[in-house]
């Protein structure tokens, strides 16, 4: 082989293995510290006040207006409880999706929620250093990367962060819940992803498994993050979905936008995730809100709205709310689901649903392919045929039976996340 | 994650053999023949990415919809490959003579 041939099949080596790598590499899941995909456009110095707009009437939401706390009663206007009463029964049929080992692996999957072990990790951290002092860092960049390399360490799926804003906070908590005891001065606002191959499987039961399971993460995390501030020094609060709403403070914390479903969307995540937080007095440097189309998407799109079952997701524009129903806040303009309606139906299903959530556009593996599709997303005019593509591909429909026979095969065979 | 690791190797290895096969036959430049082939080297395997990745996810309709139109698509870059090639660069051959 002559210096020419050597140099030449070097050179083709080299290129097979960095094409190889270069895909293996897309393939893996990347973690999501500060989406900056292509197409999101960071507004820097902005707040969720200058992307949203707000009218006279936005003030403190109360908690006890939420369709839940409806539903436990004592409220002027209370829903009926039936969800609650039916959700977690024992199964007698071993019908598919709704049998006895689905409501087992549903259970087992939501073991950290549950009103008692939500007062076990959902609770203050008080300061515990060795030397009585809080830990000084240069900035509070500085200190903002401690902590979102903590809860990438912690497994959140995606991290952001805010400063704390009484007016996204519950004006009252309801009786059950920690008061936060101390005044936050940011908030730390985590992403715990639902697995995608279980909940998929809405609107039966064991669908469920991936929302409960996303909720045991939620408490396991955000309870972490809190006592690693504490150990630094700083009072801490971890919550799940009590003491603040958490869509508005995901917007702030720049982690994506509001829904036409009235959930929060992440450029790379999608839909398919819950919402966690940690208050803190740490002072850390806030993200900046951000947008990637989600606003133009969801006025061509409204595939959530035509296959939500009890037509709780709006078809109209964004709107402010005028306060027929008490558990749509009022003061924001938005699309404005109809809990009321949803609710219901949770009970008539004696399931919770997730239809709007699967059946988004935005709800797909993640993996290479579907975000080389999502690039096209992003591209201005191809929104526009983005719900027309989608349904074309057969994506977002209810799930064949054949999905619940395999289910348990794919859950033995699922590979271990590597590091 | 190995299937998409042998289709990127595969991609690049198939470039090279037609390239050095244009190169054998001095047709190799790289407008539009190395372009073009490229272009459709690339859908084509890509269309293969996306066929495996969907059934992957159980989502036979999205195979098959990937399969004809990032397949037809690739099959329309590959015939104006192949008449570049053949007509020694011009994608249209001209009629004037």
């Amino acid at each position: 082989m002559n210096r020419r041939d050597f140099l030449k099949k070097s050179a083709v080596t080299t290129g097979v293995v960095v094409g190889s790598v270069a895909l293996s590499g897309a393939a893996a899941k990347p973690m999501k510290l500060d989406p900056q995909s292509i197409g999101t456009k960071v507004h820097k110095g902005k707040t969720i006040y200058d992307l949203m707009e707000f009218n006279d009437e936005f003030e403190q939401f109360e908690e006890h207006n939420i369709i839940f706390s409806r539903a436990m009663g004592k409220h002027e206007h209370p829903v009926p409880p039936t969800f609650f009463q039916v959700w977690n029964a024992p199964k007698e049929h071993d019908d598919l999706g709704n049998g006895v080992l689905d409501n087992a692996l549903f259970n087992g999957a939501g073991i950290n929620w549950g009103d008692e072990k939500q007062h076990y990790f959902f609770r203050p951290s008080k300061p515990n250093t060795v030397d009585g002092k809080p830990k000084k860092f240069e900035s509070p960049s500085e200190a903002s990367y401690y902590v979102k390399a903590a809860a990438k360490f912690y497994k959140a799926s995606a991290v952001g962060i805010c400063k704390y804003d009484e007016s996204f906070m519950y004006k009252e908590n309801v009786e059950a819940f920690n008061e936060l005891g101390f005044k936050p001065k940011s908030v730390v606002v985590l992403l715990l992803q639902m697995d995608h191959e279980i909940l998929r499987l809405y609107p039966r039961p064991i669908g469920m498994s991936g929302a409960a399971l996303a909720y045991s993460n939620m408490a396991e995390v955000s309870s972490k993050l809190a006592e690693f501030l504490s150990v630094l020094g700083y009072s801490s609060h971890s919550g799940g979905n009590h003491h603040g709403i958490s869509v508005p403070l995901a917007i702030s914390a720049g982690l994506g936008e509001g829904s036409r479903m009235g959930t929060l969307l992440h450029p790379e995540l999608g839909s398919g995730f819950r919402i966690a937080k940690v208050f803190t007095e740490m002072e850390l440097e806030p993200n900046d809100p951000i947008t990637f189309g989600v606003e133009q998407f969801c006025n061509n799109c409204k595939k959530c709205a035509d296959n939500c079952p009890s037509n709780a997701v709006t078809l109209e524009k964004k709107s402010f709310a005028d306060g027929s129903n008490v558990s749509t806040r009022k003061g924001i303009k938005k699309w404005a689901t109809d809990s009321e309606k949803c609710f219901e139906y949770w009970g008539e299903g004696a399931c919770d649903c997730g239809r709007c959530i699967t059946s988004c556009p935005y709800f797909k593996y993640d993996n290479w392919v579907h975000r080389f599709a999502k690039l096209a997303v992003v591209t201005p005019g191809v929104q526009n045929v983005a719900r027309y593509v989608d349904d074309l591909f057969g994506y977002g429909k209810l799930p064949t039976d054949d999905l619940y026979h395999d289910v348990w095969d794919r859950l033995y065979k699922k590979q271990p996340e590597k590091l | 994650m190995l299937i998409y690791a042998i289709l990127g190797g595969l991609f690049v290895a198939v470039q090279f053999l037609i390239m050095s096969k244009l190169k054998q036959m001095g047709k190799a430049q790289i407008w539009p023949n190395g372009i073009l082939v490229l272009i459709t080297n690339a859908i084509l395997f890509f269309s293969l990415a996306w066929v495996y990745g969907s059934l992957v996810e159980f989502e036979v309709q999205a195979a098959f919809m990937g399969l004809v139109t990032y397949g037809a698509a690739g099959v329309v870059f590959g015939i104006l490959a192949y008449r570049a090639i053949k007509n020694d660069g011009k994608i249209l051959k001209s009629t004037k003579n």
